[in-house]
């Protein structure tokens, strides 16, 4: 398995030790569905959702939005109107 | 033997709610930055997405418009990728069964008809906009407004059916049209209302070749643009004996030339799994029935019945079914006056031509269906000439005076008092000798020019039939 592919996917940097913690759990786990993989499962439909409960939508009603002096109050983030983060260039 | 593209297209639809997909603020674009945003569509934690039953309602009202499958039940998937303007970490799609499958629209090109086929349509969020200030490899930070964070979208995915940038462009053209008869998304592909990207790769005989895709396409013009260049440039690459690399490109809008744009290829793996916050979609028979039946007469169909009905060119049948608004507007003055063609001709030539120079609305226009039958009234009594109603119509349109009332007002009705024309007449042919006697000797063309000459005299009164008769009576009493 490919932990650096999936550290960088997930934005993570680790150490050197919870890399090796981290790599023997994952392949644990991967290794769990070999077995889970003998379970017989014809006709039985893909289970996407566990609790059972069903959906609520709602109304196409406007709700009041935050208040910008709220948004204003993380100085570290908000900027003249705007979030600011550091430039990331991508698609 | 021949390259022969093969497209197909990505296209995201707005659509048209007040409120966002999974939250209550607004959707309204132009809105000043960071104002329609919550916990949920900033992705604050702990806060849950509630589905918008609007954006479940047009989502399934445009499947059905696009001869859609409706799923009874459909499921939600996160889309995990990491980028500023996604503050979750993940889009809320749909992934392995959407709320519309297997479609199709009929597309009209200069070949004929083509059936384009539709894989899927799904509902999702769409994300925030990252603005970035000055020179974009200079700046040091990007700025993010969440407005457009959550606002609903339903992404259409058209079958690898589309074989030249004409397809792609009549295609999406119809797919407006069809997502404004249905009032479910403005469609202003300016304002992003309409979204499209294109994959495209060219071969020889039946194996595919390498596929491209070209992003962010923004306008019609784009589209076409695009595709006829990259479909160039991969055909004249491989014939040259190179080869075409799989990656994303965009349009170079000054140039029109595509380009290839920096991607973190290897970063492309979204680990889509079910979205716990939000169980199925299910949908009953009834729901989609009653769904079904607010779908008005689609562009295609009210094309094909005016032409039949009312007997108008295919052409301008075509124009006038491109807009819902136009169609009623035709279709009320073509019952009224029971005159369809006459109808077709004054609004494709001229009520059209004041529209789009005066950057109106067929809404906006004081001269209805009303006004129509008394201008062509007007006309079959004799009391205007054709020439004149059309001076006459453009009076009305400008000023919103009713054709009547500018007639008498301005003194515009037709002489068709023959003693008075016969007077007229007389004074032309004895002012224009020259033409008179080119006439006798058998210059038959020269009457166009004595019957404008009569015209001129009247300001276009004189009714020409009647005019013309005389012309010829007088002009052989001379032989």
């Amino acid at each position: 398995m490919d932990l650096k592919k999936y550290e960088k996917l997930a934005a993570l940097n680790l150490s050197e030790e919870e890399e090796k913690r981290i790599s023997k759990d994952l392949t644990d786990i991967i290794n769990y569905f070999e077995v889970l993989k003998e379970v017989n499962t014809d006709n039985i439909e893909p289970l996407v959702y566990t609790k059972g409960a069903k959906l609520f939508m709602r109304k196409d009603e406007k709700q009041k939005s935050l208040d910008k002096e709220l948004l204003k109050k993380n100085r570290e983030l908000f900027n003249s109107n705007f979030y600011r983060v550091k430039k990331i260039i991508g698609d | 033997m021949e390259y022969k593209p093969t497209i197909g297209l990505e296209i995201h639809v707005q659509l048209a709610t007040k409120t966002k997909i999974f939250c209550g603020c607004s959707t309204e674009f132009g809105a000043e930055p960071n104002t329609n945003v919550c916990p949920v569509c900033l992705g604050l934690p702990g806060a849950l997405p509630v589905l918008n039953e609007k954006v479940v309602e047009y989502g399934t009202k445009l499947g059905l418009a696009l001869n859609m499958r409706i799923n009874k039940t459909s499921t939600f998937y996160r889309k995990n990728y990491f980028y500023p303007d996604l503050p979750k970490g993940y889009q809320i799609t749909q992934y392995s069964i959407p709320i519309a499958s297997e479609g199709f629209l009929e597309v009209k090109t200069s070949k004929g008809k083509k059936k384009i086929r539709i894989l899927r349509g799904h509902i999702e969020e769409d994300s925030g906009k990252s603005i970035h200030t000055g020179d974009i490899t200079e700046s040091e930070y990007s700025y993010i407004d969440f407005n457009r964070s959550g606002v609903p979208l339903m992404e259409i995915v058209t079958y690898p059916d589309i074989e030249t940038a004409e397809e792609a462009y009549e295609f999406l053209v119809l797919l407006r049209k069809t997502v404004r008869y249905l009032g479910v998304s403005s469609g202003d592909m300016e304002k992003g209302a309409l979204r499209c990207d294109v994959n495209i790769s060219v071969s020889k005989g039946e194996t595919l070749g390498t596929k491209v895709e070209i992003k962010n396409l923004n306008s019609f013009r784009s589209v076409r643009r695009a595709l006829e260049f990259e479909i160039n440039r991969q055909i004249e690459t491989l014939k040259k004996g190179g080869k075409i690399v799989q990656e994303t490109r965009h349009l170079d809008e000054r140039t029109g030339e595509t380009k290839p744009m920096r991607t973190k290829e290897e970063l492309n793996d979204y680990r889509y799994f079910p979205e716990p916050d939000l169980p199925p979609l299910t949908l009953t028979d009834e729901y989609i029935e009653k769904i079904k039946e607010t779908i008005p007469e689609l562009p295609n169909e009210k094309e094909e019945r005016f032409i039949k009905e009312y007997g108008i060119s295919e052409d301008y049948a075509h124009e006038i079914a491109a807009s819902i608004e136009v169609a009623e507007y035709f279709e009320e003055a073509a019952k009224l006056t029971g005159k369809p063609k006459e109808v077709s001709n004054y609004l494709m030539v001229n009520i059209m031509k004041f529209i789009n120079e005066n950057g109106k609305s067929i809404k906006e226009i004081t001269f209805g269906a009303k006004e129509f039958k008394e201008l062509l009234d007007l006309i079959d009594s004799k009391t205007i000439s054709k020439n004149i109603a059309k001076s006459v119509l453009e009076e009305s349109l400008s000023s919103g005076k009713t054709p009547s009332q500018i007639v008498e007002e301005k003194g515009l009705k037709q002489i068709t008092d023959t003693g008075e024309i016969e007077k007229v007449i007389d004074e032309v042919i004895k002012e224009n000798p020259k033409p008179v006697s080119q006439y006798l000797e058998g210059k038959k063309q020269v009457m166009g020019f004595l019957i404008g000459q009569i015209m001129k005299k009247t300001r276009g009164k004189a009714n020409p039939k009647i005019a013309s008769k005389i012309l010829i009576e007088k002009l052989n009493a001379l032989k």
